[in-house]
């Protein structure tokens, strides 16, 4: 056995980034033991036992890191010692925001840029409204991307945005396009036709993911915030947005995306469209087909159905001729599922036979209870469509779908859509359960997200036995992440990845229905 | 830069500058750190909330009555803007601990940021939990043993195995001793238990070289929890559930592990108690 070891001076970590260290170093070739840890003599003394504390790591202290590798020869131990440079320069690299001047005020930013017309703000949800209320005075649009705002303050930070005809998107407005401009969680789409409004963050990843992927484009896409068709809001953002993009020269073809507004709300945006002389596309998910009669706007059930038809729409499509070209390829779509199905049930256990839906985007778990409806009794911690309330989140029964976005996972916490632990665990967990029979995933991609999700979800995935899981990808290929790549390091761990989290709801349900549950 | 808040425990006096993280420019005087932080950090003791923090590391803190200079710039604050650590002399009405300490006990094992010693508050998930390095199988043992002797009658060996044990800057060991010198205060609210000696003794034998472990012990010391720990710990004397959710959550985020480690060894030492001692 070889010992080869080294001190770092002044370099300091916290626990975390270097237990990671010493396991990523400890899968390296020939390695038989490893520790990346600070010179306490507490560490000291256990280095001592574990036989790693060789005369190098002497000199060390307190603030100073020893790095420590026993391998089954010297050009091992020599190559493992080398590799954990390479580890500690990456996870440094990834934790460290660069050496530029971060401004921490919206003074400070202000005096870097001062040109800058909109000011993206998040801070703690009790700072927030003072920072947008000072940004819309200095003539700023804002982008709150805060949450935990009173719905008081949004109120009245929107009459203010609205009274000096500027945008305030949110609060807890996650996703924008702006003049191409990715903000928040949003995806790397190409500049097009179709302008979107939504109320929906991960809605929105969704339907202008699918966009850029079925060869379209979009103009612009603005965020509204969740609570902006209640009817205290009023709409206020909605009805601006609608209205800005139907005066757009470059947008040809107008796409909502919302849950069912407040009636009062809802009689307002019809009214706004009565004046559209463009296509409209109106996904207000679980939303009655009737409620959009008499308007010129296009009904779509399903995140993805609004985006094949507003593509459609954009290529020239009348309406007619765009509702049947999206019919015609679900009913192809189905046939492909149908065969899909008949494998996966073949994949699951005898006994297996609960779905465990694991969402990082709300709107996805919203979607999922709208499209399972009828599979019998779903629990959720954000029930919809008659669905029941889990009595802790933390436990699944039955069928069960969990918004791992909502507030009792995130505060103080990254969200899921960055830091994938928490999702992991919970899909090991599910796994273990002897009634899961199939998980459901969706995997959001683009700027703001975890940069490489199939990396934390594939060796999970790979542990799991007599369990089908489905994924559907939000994201395209020009996404940091890239859409195919990620696909393909899901597929090989087993996953059946979908196009849209309304087709995975689909095959989903087609597997249940053959269970029998 | 504006000072938001400031501790109640900052004396006054000079320190050097130690060393800067994202949210935090640390400075010593020796015996502990004073830091600078931002907001989303909440208030603590031993902290001066700052709006923003300048790109370069300040080299001297001075602290005045009434004003804190940075390199000899003045950021005034308003005595009504002092954070204080200390509890009300009106405890609120006590709800008994038992439904709540298993919803904090929840929270801690269900957070992403689940430390090293995050696991004894369920040794089956500890062993089963892989370890991976023989470091890391030690530290698991000690922390195990560590912890049966904090409890028992024997703490002074209890402090002397966890002291320093972890691979990071604030070892998990350290941070579960914090919390569990927090807990022993509760204790002695809830019941009149008499155990100061005990807190004294356990602090003593836990300090070692590490500013930033000897920083939170002194403060569990004392009995003065930065906020987010005072506000768990004021939801569980209070019996609100809600506000336990987001409090344990709200301590189980701060640093990698050093919450969660910090929690379980405050929801340890509240659920199973202290044996007499000495």
């Amino acid at each position: 056995m070889a010992v080869k070891a080294k001190v770092r001076k002044g370099e300091y970590f916290d626990s975390v980034t270097l237990m990671r260290a010493s396991r990523q170093l400890l899968a390296g070739e020939g390695i038989q033991d490893a520790a990346v840890v600070m010179g306490s003599p507490e560490n000291k003394a256990i280095l001592q036992a574990s036989g790693l504390l060789g005369p190098e790591l002497a000199e060390g202290g307190d603030t100073d890191l020893l790095l420590a590798v026993s391998a089954d020869s010297e050009a091992h131990a020599e190559a493992g010692l080398a590799r954990a440079f390479e580890v500690l320069a990456s996870l440094k690299k990834r934790n460290s925001h660069g050496a530029t001047f971060r401004p921490c005020s919206l003074e400070g930013a202000l005096e870097v840029l001062p040109g800058a017309n909109l000011a993206l703000i998040s801070v703690a949800g009790r700072h927030a409204g003072d920072l947008a209320r000072s940004a819309l005075e200095k003539g700023l649009h804002v982008m709150l991307f805060s949450d935990n705002v009173p719905l008081e303050t949004e109120i009245e930070l929107k009459r203010l945005a609205a009274a000096k005809e500027l945008l305030l998107m949110g609060p807890d407005c996650g996703t924008a396009i702006l003049n191409g401009i990715p903000l928040g969680f949003a995806n790397a789409v190409p500049r097009g036709k179709i302008g979107i409004v939504a109320a929906a963050g991960t809605g929105l990843q969704e339907v202008s993911s699918l966009v850029a992927n079925e060869g379209g484009g979009v103009s612009q896409a603005i965020g509204t915030g969740g609570r902006d068709l209640k009817a205290e809001v009023g709409g206020i953002t909605f009805l601006q947005g609608i209205r800005a993009l139907l005066a757009d020269p470059d947008t040809s073809v107008l796409l909502l995306v919302s849950k069912p507004p407040h009636p009062e709300v809802l009689q307002r945006i019809l009214e706004a469209l009565a004046e559209a002389k463009i296509p409209v596309v109106a996904c207000l998910l679980g939303a009655a087909p009737q409620l959009l009669e008499g308007s010129p706007a296009l009904h779509a059930q399903t995140l993805e159905d609004a985006a094949l038809l507003a593509t459609a729409l954009a290529r020239g499509a009348d309406p007619e001729a765009a509702t049947r070209e999206v019919q015609d390829r679900r009913k192809r779509r189905d046939e492909d599922l149908e065969a899909l199905a008949r494998t996966q049930r073949a994949r699951i256990s005898p006994g297996r036979r609960y779905l465990r839906g694991l969402f990082s985007g709300g709107t996805f778990c919203y979607e999922a209870q709208l499209l399972l409806k009828g599979i019998g009794e779903v629990h959720a911690n954000a029930p919809a469509f008659g669905s029941t309330r889990m009595e802790s989140a933390l436990r699944s029964v039955g069928h069960t779908v969990v918004d791992l976005g909502e507030d009792e996972f995130t505060v103080g916490r990254p969200h899921p859509m960055v830091d994938f632990s928490l999702r992991v665990r919970r899909i090991l967990e599910e796994g273990r359960d002897p009634e899961t029979a199939l998980i459901l995933l969706d995997v959001v991609l683009g700027f703001g997200a975890h940069p490489d999700p199939a990396s934390e979800l594939v060796p999970a995935l790979q542990s799991l036995q007599g369990v089908s899981v489905l994924c559907s990808v939000t994201g395209t290929d020009r996404d940091p992440q890239g859409r195919r790549r990620t696909i393909q390091a899901l597929e090989e761990a087993g996953a059946v990845v979908l196009a849209s989290n309304a087709e995975a709801c689909r095959l989903a349900r087609r597997i249940l229905d053959a269970l029998g549950t | 830069m504006r000072c938001l808040r400031a501790g109640d425990l900052i004396p006054r006096g000079s320190y050097a500058f130690h060393s800067r993280f994202e949210k935090a420019l640390n400075f010593s005087n020796g015996r502990f750190l004073v830091s600078l932080v931002t907001p989303e950090l909440g208030a603590g003791p031993l902290w001066v909330q700052v709006d923003e923090l300048d790109r370069l590391p300040a080299q001297c803190l001075v602290v005045e009555a009434g004003a804190i200079r940075l390199d000899g710039r003045c950021l005034g604050y308003h005595p009504s803007a002092t954070y204080r650590s200390t509890w009300s002399r009106e405890a609120p009405p006590f709800q008994g601990l038992g439904p709540l300490l298993a919803l904090l006990r929840e929270r801690i094992l269900g957070s992403p940021s689940r430390g090293l010693l995050a696991g004894l508050l369920a040794p089956d998930v500890l062993r089963n939990e892989e370890q991976h390095s023989a470091f890391e199988r030690t530290c698991a043992e000690r922390a195990l043993e560590g912890a049966k002797q904090l409890l028992s009658g024997n703490p002074l060996e209890g402090a002397r195995l966890l002291r320093g044990c972890g691979p990071g800057l604030t070892p998990s060991g350290d941070d579960f001793l914090a919390g569990h010198l927090h807990g022993l205060h509760l204790l002695m609210r809830i019941h009149g238990h008499a155990l100061r000696p005990r807190i004294r003794a356990v602090h003593r034998a836990a300090l070692g070289g590490n500013l930033f472990s000897n920083t939170g012990l002194h403060l569990a010391r004392l009995g003065r929890p930065f906020e987010r720990l005072k506000d768990l710990m004021e939801a569980l004397l209070a019996g609100r559930r809600e506000a336990l959710v987001r409090a344990a959550d709200s301590v189980c985020a701060l640093g990698a592990s050093s919450g969660t480690d910090l929690a379980a060894g405050l929801y340890v030492t509240l659920e199973r108690g202290v044996a007499p001692w000495p």
